[in-house]
């Protein structure tokens, strides 16, 4: 299969989606990595604003997964376990993806109550509305609801 | 913003009971309770939820949703069903949520409203400054790996063991509090962990604690029951088993969706290897 390279133009973002009792996060990028990048973006800001996050410590993800879609459901649950146990908040993302195993990186900073002011924890990663998959456009689409 | 249910699919039994009947793959019929207005308000999610539920193997006599249901994960949140193992019914690691013993609980006070007149901020402040809450709280309660297993074997009776409650309490609980045959040594390290961070935490999101007052009396008799009256505070408190029962629940769930979908080798070979080092 050949497959559309993605509109010029297309800048990456993260988004909010809604949900009736939870919250949906979706991240658009040019490419299954940068839309990775960009869904724990907006997971990120579920808690706190990513550009308030100090830069000062980094982790390291892999996951390995038989589908797009549970890739990005294990890293996106990675990155919730690690701010569970270490108690942090992270303000930015680097992916790289071989077929279905990804190396993830997080920059972040232990959660300042009172300066991050976090609004709401993070506690899992769904199967529900998850979705991995480039648009007609080219545009790579990342998503799932997130238990809040 | 979610559609509103289109409640020309449903058969009105009574004032408060609709009914699907069984269409497509619906094994039995899907029973919504809740008075005209609320339905008007339900989110059209909830009757595709419904119906998936009632496709399931094993249900029993019909998928039921609660007034409060609204859009959840495989079931709508307040829906119910019932599964008879021998007729093939399935069991389900995540199918309204994944909280484990998530509940809420209602304290009388003994106080009335105007007690509280004069210090309604102060008690708010103090409520918050005591009660470990959100991101980033710790509690005071610190479990080593035997103790962890004892409190995931035990469940509310372990907590009363420990002074966190009264024996009277456990009366009051579904199942008193702990299922028999608990394996904690089926708990990984992973939710193990989380559960360690969080011990006697509240939580965030839809876990609160609330001073309430009672205002209006809808059935005497019922509130008699619960010895409420108009005008009295009561302390409600919603919480579940946060970030370990999240934890179990995805990783069985995982596994489980894996396999259904004839993916079982390929699950145990490669589930998710993660690693996480501070560098």
């Amino acid at each position: 299969m050949t497959r559309r390279a993605p509109a010029p133009g297309v800048e990456p973002r993260a988004e909010l989606f809604p949900h009736g009792a939870d919250i949906g996060v979706r991240g658009i990028g040019r490419s299954r990595a940068s839309a990775f990048e960009q869904a724990a973006l907006a997971l990120s800001s579920t808690v706190t604003d990513p550009a308030g996050v100090a830069l000062r410590e980094r982790i390291e993800v892999t996951c390995e997964a038989p589908d797009d879609a549970y890739l990005l459901l294990d890293w996106l649950n990675a990155l919730i376990y690690e701010m569970a146990v270490r108690r942090l908040v992270f303000g930015r993302f680097a992916v790289s993806i071989e077929g279905h195993r990804l190396h993830g990186q997080a920059w972040g900073e232990p959660v300042d109550r009172s300066r991050h002011m976090p609004t709401v924890e993070a506690k899992g990663a769904t199967l529900t509305a998850l979705k991995v998959e480039p648009r007609a456009d080219g545009v790579w689409v990342a998503q799932c609801i997130v238990d809040v | 913003m979610e559609e509103a249910i289109d409640s020309s699919l449903l058969h009105q039994v009574s004032n408060n009971e609709w009914r699907l009947e069984p269409e497509g793959a619906m094994r039995v019929p899907a029973v919504v309770f809740g008075e005209e207005s609320l339905i008007a308000e339900m989110d059209d999610k909830v009757l595709e939820q419904i119906r998936n539920v009632a496709c399931l193997p094993g249900i029993v006599e019909a998928a039921y949703t609660m007034p409060d249901a609204h859009w959840g994960y495989g079931f709508p949140i307040g829906g119910v069903a019932a599964f008879d193992p021998d007729e093939g019914g399935v069991v389900s690691a995540g199918g309204v949520g994944f909280d484990i013993s998530c509940g809420v609980r209602t304290l009388r006070t003994g106080l009335k409203s105007g007690d509280l007149a004069n210090c309604k901020e102060a008690l708010a402040e103090g409520l918050f400054r005591t009660i470990p809450a959100g991101v980033g709280s710790t509690g005071k309660i610190a479990l080593d790996e035997t103790a962890m297993d004892r409190m995931l074997e035990g469940g509310a009776r372990w907590a009363v063991e420990q002074g966190y409650g009264r024996t009277e309490d456990l009366d009051r609980i579904e199942e008193r509090g702990a299922m028999p045959g608990a394996q904690p040594d089926a708990v990984s390290p992973r939710a193990r962990k989380r559960q360690r961070e969080e011990m006697g935490t509240l939580g965030s999101g839809n876990h609160y604690l609330e001073v309430q007052e009672v205002a209006e009396i809808f059935d005497d008799a019922v509130a008699k029951s619960f010895g409420l009256a108009p005008g009295e505070v009561v302390v409600s408190i919603h919480c579940g088993s946060r970030g370990l029962g999240h934890q179990i629940g995805s990783e069985f769930l995982r596994e489980m969706a894996l396999c259904r979908a004839g993916a079982r080798h390929h699950a145990a070979r490669s589930r998710a290897r993660l690693r996480a080092d501070r560098l």
